[in-house]
């Protein structure tokens, strides 16, 4: 699969004023989404782990990463190696749990379990001049099992868990997401099975609590010219639709680059 | 009693205002007659010492009136039934609709009379003072209220460098947005002052995909640096 994107910042002042705006454009009462992120980054080169590479979950994500790096690398004798990263849906009840590490650790914690995870795999935007971000994205969800020893099986450990608030909407084909990242900052170890802290203890990224407006046009296949100018044309007409209500621009490409340095 | 044609082609709403519109006559005139009859017939009767119903024939023929009314609503949604369905009047849940005036005044279609008044008055006082002859009685003519305005833009500018320094400092400290501020201030017009985010949609977005945010390189050429190793063909010497 992959996504065209574009980028809007707007101040917290504007937020409630661009919610009724997004809502009236696409015709309907934005659903409210809280979700947690978190990022793993692989701690070996992902040579070690081919023999994994026939396993359920991972396979498109990884197969698919294998042969962009065997092309653009095929020079240096280090593969790319990428962050990933596990996003589950959450709802505002699931916030104040004990953070009670001991009994995470011994696996009693209450996380939700395994249940309701995804594995998201996001590839570097494709170069060139285009009107939007192109890039691919992977996403599997898991079914069950104990997922937090499976990542460390795959040779990837936990780095950075944020929370996402915001709303979102569906235009055509575009989905608008208005939302904004939530960090806790005293977070000492990071842990898909640790419940989550009050709601309370996250606070905005951004001091000044601005938000981020998203707009995404998911692609079945970024390959077909024909359909990613499709998708590129609605993007730019709620590009123009949006002038004067908020900018919408794409980010320095590199600023999406998931490889590990 | 027969069914009223849908529409007259001459008469049928273009736009989507038009069709509103012709909604909001039909329920209006639906509304009127059902009151006038209510009226007419039970509240004060024509005939006081009558039986405190309407006659049959009054009866008969408010009937027929309201079948035709009723029928042409009908009628009407059925032929906009696309664009009633998607049409909406509270953009969001939160929109503060339950306070009436918010609703009146957007549906007004002229301005308020306290507002016309209000309008016209200071329309009326403007004139008279640029268009007066006699220069020497106010002091000033058409050409000084112009200088006076000329003169006040920039002077404001000014006082509000002078009374909030680091207000105007930090716009002109951060030079990343230097080149994109004429296009967001008329962008972001409806807020005044456009003033740049705490964190750059650069660095959010690399957090959201890494979860660590890597400073850019200050020198555009120095890309060898901090991210050269993510750079295809950077390391080339």
């Amino acid at each position: 699969m992959h996504e065209l994107l574009l980028y809007g910042q707007l101040p917290a002042a504007r937020h409630d004023q661009l919610l009724n705006i997004i809502s009236g454009v696409a015709a309907m009462q934005p659903d409210y989404t809280l979700e947690r992120h978190v990022i793993f980054k692989p701690t070996r080169p992902l040579v070690q782990s081919n023999l994994l590479r026939g396993g359920v979950v991972k396979s498109d994500a990884q197969v698919v990463k294998t042969k962009k790096s065997a092309q653009s690398t095929a020079g240096t004798e280090r593969a790319d190696m990428y962050h990933v990263r596990l996003i589950k849906r959450v709802e505002e009840d699931d916030f104040g749990g004990d953070v009670d590490m001991d009994s995470v650790e011994k696996g009693k914690g209450q996380g939700g379990g395994s249940k309701g995870w995804r594995l998201r795999f996001e590839d570097v935007p494709e170069p060139g001049k285009r009107a939007a971000l192109l890039r691919m994205v992977d996403e599997q969800p898991f079914l069950g099992g104990e997922i937090s020893g499976y990542m460390e099986g795959l040779g990837y450990k936990p780095v950075t868990e944020y929370i996402v608030e915001g709303h979102r909407a569906v235009h055509g084909n575009i989905v608008l997401f208005l939302h904004r990242i939530l960090t806790r900052p005293g977070a000492k170890s990071i842990s898909i099975n640790a419940p989550l802290a009050s709601f309370s203890d996250y606070i905005p990224m951004d001091p000044a609590n601005g938000y981020l407006l998203s707009t995404t046009v998911r692609l079945s296949d970024g390959g077909i010219p024909k359909l990613v100018d499709m998708g590129m044309d609605e993007l730019e007409a709620f590009r123009r639709m949006m002038l004067g209500v908020i900018d919408l621009d794409q980010p320095d490409r590199l600023a999406l680059d998931t490889r590990v340095k | 009693m027969n069914r009223p044609a849908p529409h007259r082609d001459d008469g049928k709403p273009k736009t989507e205002p038009q069709v509103l519109d012709l909604l909001r006559q039909r329920t209006e005139t639906l509304s009127k007659s059902l009151e006038t009859f209510l009226n007419n017939s039970f509240l004060a009767p024509q005939d006081p010492n009558g039986p405190g119903l309407p006659s049959w024939s009054e009866f008969n023929a408010t009937f027929s009136t309201q079948t035709k009314n009723l029928t042409r609503l009908q009628s009407d949604l059925a032929t906009h039934h696309a664009f009633l369905l998607s049409a909406h009047i509270h953009p969001n849940a939160t929109f503060p609709a339950d306070k009436d005036f918010v609703n009146e005044s957007l549906l007004r279609k002229r301005l308020a009379p306290e507002v016309e008044t209000w309008v016209s008055k200071r329309l009326k006082t403007g004139k008279a003072l640029t268009q007066t002859e006699d220069v020497e009685e106010i002091g000033m003519g058409a050409e000084d209220w112009k200088s006076l305005w000329d003169f006040a833009g920039p002077e404001q500018e000014r006082i509000v460098k002078e009374v909030f320094p680091d207000i105007m400092g930090r716009e002109d400290d951060d030079e990343d947005y230097g080149e994109e501020e004429d296009g967001e201030d008329e962008v972001v017009g409806m807020e005044g002052r456009w003033v740049p985010p705490a964190v750059k949609l650069r660095d959010l977005v690399q957090f959201a995909s890494i979860g660590v945010i890597i400073p850019e390189p200050k020198i555009p050429e120095a890309r060898g640096g901090p991210v050269g190793g993510g750079m295809p063909g950077g390391r080339a010497r």
